[in-house]
This record gives structure tokens, sequence and C-alpha cells, in this order.
């Protein structure tokens, strides 16, 4: 049993080849979690997204090293910001 | 593409009031040479002193060593592109080379200011660490270059090692007009079909990424015709290399090592009698994404594979993550149907931790050259810990900067630890054997 991991990386190939059981699909090795380039909103936005894939990738069985990409995921928005 | 290069031997180099190659001997008007280097007025501290095989003498901080060469016949400049030489593209003619010695720059700037890549590299010339380097072989004239602190990094850079180019290039003017004691032709003629097709891949460092800045890496390590921005594959051939296409400060991988590897030299040497040489790929690394990365490898191998190539030889010149780079390069030629063979250096193996960071089952062919962190023969033990021996003697600085964040004060010419060693050109003596 233990923990669940869940490893945000850039450069995600090396971990599932070395044997990491959740491996999230991270930005740039500058930047892991979000994107600078994009500006404070989206920024956030996507960091927020990488996160929540993280979270996912926790709650998920797994069997072998398996990847998962942000990019999956539904769009989020924070309740504050609904109208 | 035909390129003669002459050879020089220099058995010794004497301070002198003139400046001349005669007789095997390099005379070298220092006075004379700094006041022209001193007519560059970024330039602060500019001296040279001399150090040979042998001596108890240690060479801190070294950012660069060059072999002074010069073209006599042919288009272009040695060392081209970097610090602003003509880019005409090398390897045509015939190239003059002093050999046996280099001229060592030894200098405080940094790469860059972004942090991360600090000199680390020394050159003993007795004891264990000349042992294992091929520099501690040479007769080396070592040139003492410091640039106005308030200028950028960029430019200190940029003030320093243009220094160090002038100097070698006038050292390689003696040459001039005189009849070179050895030649030797390199020339990639076609050769019988049925020998194996071999290309040469060397991956180089870029300091974009970890600079920060496109601009800082214009020329602050390993260049390709002063270039060591992040950029798609270059194909070069081994001419261009052997003129100093490939130059520039980089840890362990000086100008001297890339001008005179040995891996190319073999290649060329034995292309026609046992192999056929197709030329040289070169591989930016660091890239920064998955994406970036892989697209690097399978576009090298695609290209290895359009040359026709049936082996590769892959090797490179750094550590960490430009390993991926590296290591898929190879899976990506295997499986184009190039087989790949890996010449590196092995991570410490302590901890259970695979030697490398990314053993892949395509890299079926590794030639280990050391493992890191082993002690070399001759090492004691100071506090309990192997340390190379003591020097007599610093050329440079006396002290320098250590520990976890770099605010620790030590004697340079003390007992040290020795630099990271990723000598992948084939110099080596070293390798990793399991036993």
């Amino acid at each position: 049993m233990g923990i669940p991991v869940a490893m945000i990386s850039a450069i995600y190939e090396l971990p599932l080849t070395t044997g990491a059981n959740r491996v999230v699909r991270g930005a740039r090795i500058e930047h892991v979690c979000g994107d600078p380039s994009l500006g404070p909103e989206k920024d956030f936005e996507y960091g927020l997204r990488i996160t929540r894939t993280a979270l996912k990738a926790l709650q998920t069985p797994v069997d072998k090293p398996t990847l998962f990409n942000p990019a999956d995921m539904p769009p989020v928005r924070e309740a504050v910001h609904a109208s | 593409m035909r390129l003669e290069l002459g050879s020089f031997p220099v058995r010794d180099i004497v301070f002198s009031n003139r400046t001349r190659w005669h007789d095997g001997v390099l005379e070298v008007d220092a006075r004379a040479l700094l006041e022209e280097v001193r007519a560059d007025s970024r330039i602060t501290v500019a001296e040279l002193e001399l150090a040979r095989p042998g001596e108890s003498i240690r060479i801190w901080p070294v950012r660069d060593a060059i072999e002074p060469r010069v073209k006599v016949e042919g288009p272009g400049v040695a060392y081209p592109g970097i610090c602003g030489r003509p880019i005409d593209t090398v390897g045509q003619g015939r190239t003059h080379r002093l050999a046996g010695m280099s001229l060592v720059e030894v200098s405080e700037v940094l790469p860059h200011d972004a942090g991360g890549d600090y000199n680390s590299i020394f050159y003993d010339m007795s004891g264990p660490w000349a042992d294992a380097i091929p520099m501690s072989k040479l007769l080396n004239l070592c040139f003492l270059v410091e640039a106005d602190s308030s200028l950028t990094v960029l430019d200190q850079n940029d003030a320093v090692h243009r220094a160090t180019l002038l100097l070698a290039d006038k050292l390689a003017a003696t040459t001039v007009g005189l009849e070179p004691p050895e030649r030797e032709v390199f020339e990639l003629k076609p050769v019988d079909p049925a020998l194996p097709r071999v290309v040469y891949m060397p991956c180089l460092h870029s300091a974009q990424a970890m600079s920060g800045n496109a601009t800082n890496a214009f020329f602050c390590t390993t260049t390709t015709y002063g270039l060591s921005q992040l950029s798609a594959p270059w194909i070069l051939h081994p001419n261009e290399v052997l003129d100093g296409a490939i130059t520039g400060p980089y840890r362990i991988a000086s100008s001297w090592h890339m001008a005179n590897n040995p891996i190319l030299l073999e290649l060329y040497r034995r292309h026609g009698i046992d192999l056929n040489f197709l030329g040289v790929i070169a591989i930016r690394t660091e890239w920064t994404t998955m994406h970036e990365k892989e697209l690097m490898c399978l576009q090298t191998a695609k290209i290895a594979k359009m040359m026709g190539a049936q082996g590769a030889i892959v090797a490179w010149d750094a550590g960490g993550n430009e390993f991926l780079e590296v290591i898929h390069t190879v899976r990506a030629c295997e499986r184009e149907g190039v087989k790949a063979v890996l010449l590196t250096t092995e991570d410490d193996p302590t901890g259970d931790a695979p030697t490398l960071l990314e053993p892949l089952p395509e890299a079926d062919a590794i030639v280990s050259a050391f493992i890191p962190g082993t002690p070399y023969p001759g090492m004691a033990p100071v506090d309990g810990v192997p340390m190379l021996p003591p020097m007599e003697r610093v050329i440079g600085s006396p002290t320098r900067l250590t520990g976890p964040v770099r605010d620790e004060v030590i004697a340079s010419g003390g007992p040290l630890l020795p630099p990271r060693y990723n000598d992948t050109y084939g110099f080596g003596r070293l390798s990793g054997v399991e036993y």
C-alpha cells in the first residue's frame, strides 16, 4: 500500500522509464508548474490545472508507470469567478 | 574539402624580447603582447606565466585552453565566429598549429550571472589529477586575465576571451611563412563502398536555458561558429572541427580539447582503412521540454540515416538532464537502424541508483570513461576524504569559493577534490569496470 506519489516533471519520460508510478506532465524545466509567459492569470490557471491533475493522479489506481496530462483535464473555474 | 594541418612542435617556451617560433622553441615577448591586450580598456589584469609538465603547479581557475592555430591558406580564420571573428566556412587550405602547448585562459569571469555555472576546472601539472588529464602533458602558457567588474558578465566574457584569442593569434602567427616540420592531410576521399559508414555525434551543452537568456548564450560556452544557443543539429565536415569551428570555454571541454579531439582524429585516420567516416552531427543539449529534447534526437537520427550512416559514436560534455538528449539520440539512431555507441562518464554509483540517469535498453554498447567521485590513484585521505595533494605553487587565484552556498573560502593550492571529469573525447586513460 504505502503513500501514493504523483511526480510532476517537465522531462516526464525520465521518471516513467525509471519506474515512477504516477507522472504528471509539467511545463518546462525552468518552470515546471506554470508558465510565466502566459501572464499572471493564465499562469495561475495553468498551474492550478497541473496541480489538479496531480491530485487526480493520486486518486487513480495504476499498475504501471502512467503519464497524466494536464491538457486532458477539463478547464477549471474557481467558484468565486462564477457569476 | 581538403585541409593540410602543419604542426610546429613546441618543446620549450621562453620569455624573450621577441616573439617567434624557431626550431621547437617558442619565444614570447610578454611585454609587447600584453601591451596589445591592454589596449582594450576593459582589461584590468593581463599577465603571462608558464607551467611545465611535472612541476608542482596548480592552474586555477581555468576557463579555456586554446591551441594556437592560424589559417595560412583557404577561407576563414581558425576558431571562427566566436567574439566577433569571421564566420566564413573553414576546413580548406592549410592551417598551422603550435603542437604540444596551450594558451590557458585563467580568469574568474563566470560564463553568466544567473548562477549554477561556476568555474570549477583546474589543471595540476603533477600528481594524480595531472595523470588523468591531457593538459598536464603540455607546456601551458597561462594567461591571467580579468575584466572591469563593473561591466556586464556578457561584456566581461567578451573582453577576456577576445584577449585570449588575440594572444593565440599572435603566437600562431609566428609560423606564417615557415615550412611546417610535420604535415598531415585531411580529406574525406571516396572509399570502398563496402566499408561501414560512421558519423560522430558530439553533444554540446548550451547555457541558454540556465542563463535564462539567449543573448547570454552567445559565446559563454562551447560554440559552433560563435553560437551556443539551443539550435537544430549542426552537420559539420570534420575539417571544420579541426579549424576550431567548435570552440569556446566550457568546463573540461576546452577549445584545445575540441580541436584535438581523439575520436574525430581516429575516425579520420581510419577513413578508407576499416571505416567510412561520413562526418559530424553536433547536437545541442539542455533543451527544457520533452517535445524539444525528443525532436532533436529524432531529427539527429533522421539526418544520420539520410547521410547513409550505419554507425554513430555519441559523446557528450556535461551532466544532468542533458543526458536525455544523449541517450534518446542513441535510442532514435538504433530505431533507425543506425548502431550507436555511447561514450560517457557514469554517475556516482552510490545509493543503489543506476550509474546512468536513464538507462535504456537500446544503449547496448557503452564505453565508460570513468565514474566521477572515484578516487584517483595517489589521492590521500584528509579528514577521511581522499583528496588531491597540495601543489607548491598556484598560477591564478590563491583562493576559491566552496560550500553549498559558496561562502567558504579555501586555499586553491591546498588539498582539493578533483573537478568532475567529463572527458568523453577519448583522451583519458580511465574507465569504469564492473567486478
